[in-house]
């Protein structure tokens, strides 16, 4: 037997990689430009600073006497410092407004220490209602060495839902003994109005800036390699130059300028009252899509195929239909071409399948097509002429069909003895490619019909081994398919709450959205009649 | 040199091609393996990290990879679900000849849905546990088992029985009887 452990190396091993490199100029670039948003924000944030906090600091590591720190991390150490990540460096919005509306802030981001200090978020009463207006306190925890540390004075207080941002104020926060309270209203930041009733979290982000003029210049000791030889970042406590080994010599750490945006500790905020599913979802997705009441829903289309479910073959005579139930989200794994339910060119290069065993005859469209008699082959092109075909469905059912936005779907197969040989996808006439659109909903509606016109230019024979089969003179029957696909609508969503994603110095993972939807496909077969390949 | 860009510039020297294969073991397509590369070196290297040893880093890049894909499948779902509607599977052919084993468990591993994949490839490429699978990719731990079993029973209908298959669920237990260097 096999060892799937030892397949999956061996796939990794020779995974068809040859010409695929990486960049290291590429990602240095976008690493260092995320640094400099970074810092530019960090130092922005840090002027017109309003209220000087004494606070133990040292320059991050030491390296600033050490190893030059590049320019673009300046004022950071080029090893050292413990910026906080923040998430989407391509994205200037998020590392300027961290918290924005909608976004996902925790998502990327760090455990919120930073070099300097962390902060100890808590709040008054966990429990509010709505309207209410919280009261908390922001404790600043810092290191053990004196330096002069300034802030902004305000801070932004980020209400959390599901991890979505849902309320985001800035709010005044003056530290005194390293301890500042603010207030915050519980209102939505898209419209000001009230947070719901529903669990949340409260998070506070605060820049903190330290001037190099007013750190502290530090002696350290140091391998002369340029090693740190101190305990811990910084490396400076303890450390004892009489009692250095020959290799170790003194240095003296140039204080940096360090800027860096503190994040608290995550606290738990529950507001009391009626609650209503995805209360956010009007914010955070949009107007979700309404379906027509007559809409064809997964449900009901179980039900139909269900009593219309048969086992006899299909005989494909021309006009003939058949639907199948190609794919069901109550299944798991099955939309592959090893279904069952899979009908078309052999997944696999071999082995064509007959049509599936079990199928509707549900009459739910009719299709109809204005096809040539014969065809002339060569290498697979139309040669004799590019006959135009007319393709047009109309729905029978009582139902509005979803998918039909301009035009019915043109594929063509051809079969012979059950099994389909060959493929065609016909071309539009219009050469610009240009689509009309039959429905701004893709809805097709009782009684509707969509139709185009098109050139049948091409036919391939399905692959069988590393080439396509060649398709042999004679008579084939024509087929066409519409592919169905039924969902129960955007409306309902779920959204995983979100976890560590165990990556150490990694905090959160990006939370999982998943629509719970429930869907089906279904595909309706028509022979449209036969032709004979020359 | 700055010591982040010394570090990734020595880690993509001495273990590009080894990224890129597990990379390409978690998504199955060569541009998006290269892709996700590139992004796990600059979600690791974008925030300074004291001390991050080669294996470190390696590991963080590997774990960074698998989160990354996931991640975009997760952005991708909706229009996933229905682009088929939209335009016809484009089939790319790999210049790079594959033993039929390797062909085999690339192709089983490709009908699997990204989730299970991403599972299966952490459970039995990196050896992580079910709880670790669920923490890394942010997932309940019985939603784990069930994308293990879902993907278990789809790889062995394709692959005949695998001698590992009994450790999928495992909560504990490594999937493979040696340390693994790099976790």
């Amino acid at each position: 037997m096999t060892r799937l452990s030892d397949s999956l190396r061996g796939l990794a091993d020779r995974a068809p990689i040859d010409h695929a490199t990486v960049s290291v100029a590429g990602a240095a670039r976008r690493i260092q430009r995320g640094r400099r948003l970074r810092a530019a924000a960090n130092a922005t944030a840090g002027v017109g600073v309003a209220a000087v906090v004494a606070l133990a600091a040292l320059h991050p590591g030491g390296s600033a006497g050490l190893s030059a720190p590049e320019g673009a991390d300046a004022g950071r150490g080029a090893g050292g410092a413990a910026e906080p990540a923040i998430a989407g460096m391509e994205d200037q919005a998020y590392v300027w407004e961290w918290g924005a509306c909608g976004s996902r802030p925790l998502d990327e981001n760090s455990d919120g220490n930073g070099f300097y200090a962390s902060l100890e978020l808590s709040v008054t009463d966990n429990v509010a209602e709505p309207g209410d207006i919280v009261s908390g306190e922001l404790t600043l925890v810092s290191s053990d060495v004196a330096g002069d540390f300034s802030t902004s004075g305000t801070a932004t207080v980020v209400v959390l839902w599901q991890g979505f941002a849902v309320a985001r104020t800035d709010v005044t926060a003056v530290y005194a003994d390293d301890l500042a309270t603010f207030e915050a209203p519980l209102v939505n930041c898209w419209d000001g109005s009230n947070l719901p009733a529903g669990d949340y979290e409260m998070v506070v982000v605060q820049d903190m800036y330290v001037a190099s003029g007013e750190l502290p210049v530090e002696d350290i000791d140091v391998e002369e390699n340029g090693e740190d030889v101190g305990e811990g970042i910084g490396g400076a406590d303890g450390a004892d130059a009489t009692a250095a080994p020959d290799s170790v010599v003194s240095v003296t750490v140039e204080p940096a300028p360090g800027t860096e945006r503190l994040l608290s500790t995550v606290v738990s905020l529950e507001i009391t009252g009626e609650r209503y599913d995805n209360p956010f979802d009007m914010y955070l997705w949009g107007q979700p899509t309404v379906y027509p009441d007559d809409y064809l829903t997964p449900a009901a289309a179980r039900a139909e195929y269900a009593s219309r479910a048969t086992l006899e073959p299909w005989n494909m005579a021309v006009g003939t239909q058949r639907v199948i139930m190609s794919y069901d989200g109550l299944n798991a794994n099955t939309l592959d071409y090893s279904s069952p339910s899979y009908f078309g060119c052999p997944w696999d290069g071999v082995q064509a399948g007959t049509f599936p065993q079990e199928s509707a005859k549900w009459n739910l469209l009719d299709v109809k097509a204005s096809l040539p008699r014969q065809l002339s082959l060569s290498y697979g092109w139309v040669v004799d002429d590019n006959p135009e075909v007319s393709l047009s469905a109309t729905n029978l059912s009582a139902f509005s069909l979803p998918g039909f936005w301009a035009e019915p779907n043109s594929s063509i197969v051809l079969v012979r003895d059950g099994k389909v040989v060959a493929e065609s996808y016909l071309t539009s006439i219009d050469l610009s490619g240009s689509v009309n659109l039959y429905s701004e909903d893709g809805m097709l509606a009782p009684g509707a019909t969509v139709e185009g016109r098109y050139l049948w230019r091409e036919l391939t024979g399905c692959w069988v081994g590393n080439a396509p089969n060649k398709v042999e003179p004679g008579t084939y029957t024509v087929l066409n398919v519409q592919t169905l696909y039924l969902d129960n609508g955007p409306g309902e969503m779920y959204i995983e709450p979100y976890l560590s994603d165990g990556v150490e110095g990694e905090a959160r993972s990006s939370i999982a959205v998943m629509p719970s939807v429930d869907y089906v496909e279904m595909q309706v077969w028509t022979s449209l009649g036969t032709i004979t390949v020359n | 040199m700055a010591e982040w860009l010394d570090e990734m510039e020595r880690l993509v020297r001495e273990r590009e091609k080894a990224l890129l294969g597990y990379a390409y073991v978690v998504c199955g397509d060569a541009s998006l393996a290269q892709d996700l590369v590139q992004d796990a070196l600059v979600k690791t290297f974008s925030r300074p990290r004291a001390g991050l040893s080669q294996a470190k880093s390696e590991a963080y890049v590997r774990r960074a990879i698998a989160t990354l894909y996931v991640d975009h499948y997760r952005r991708q779902q909706r229009w996933q679900r229905v682009q088929h509607l939209f335009r016809p599977p484009v089939e790319v052919e790999s210049s790079t000849p594959f033993s039929d084993l390797s062909a085999d468990v690339a192709t089983a591993l490709a009908d699997l849905p990204p989730r299970v994949r991403a599972c299966v490839v952490l459970r039995f490429f990196d050896d992580l546990t079910v709880p670790d699978i669920a923490a890394q990719l942010g997932l309940a731990p019985g939603s784990v088992k069930r994308y293990l079993s879902d993907g278990m029973r789809a790889l062995e209908l394709r692959l005949g029985n695998l001698d590992d298959a009994d450790h999928a669920l495992s909560e504990e237990l490594a999937v493979t009887d040696h340390e693994r260097k790099i976790r």
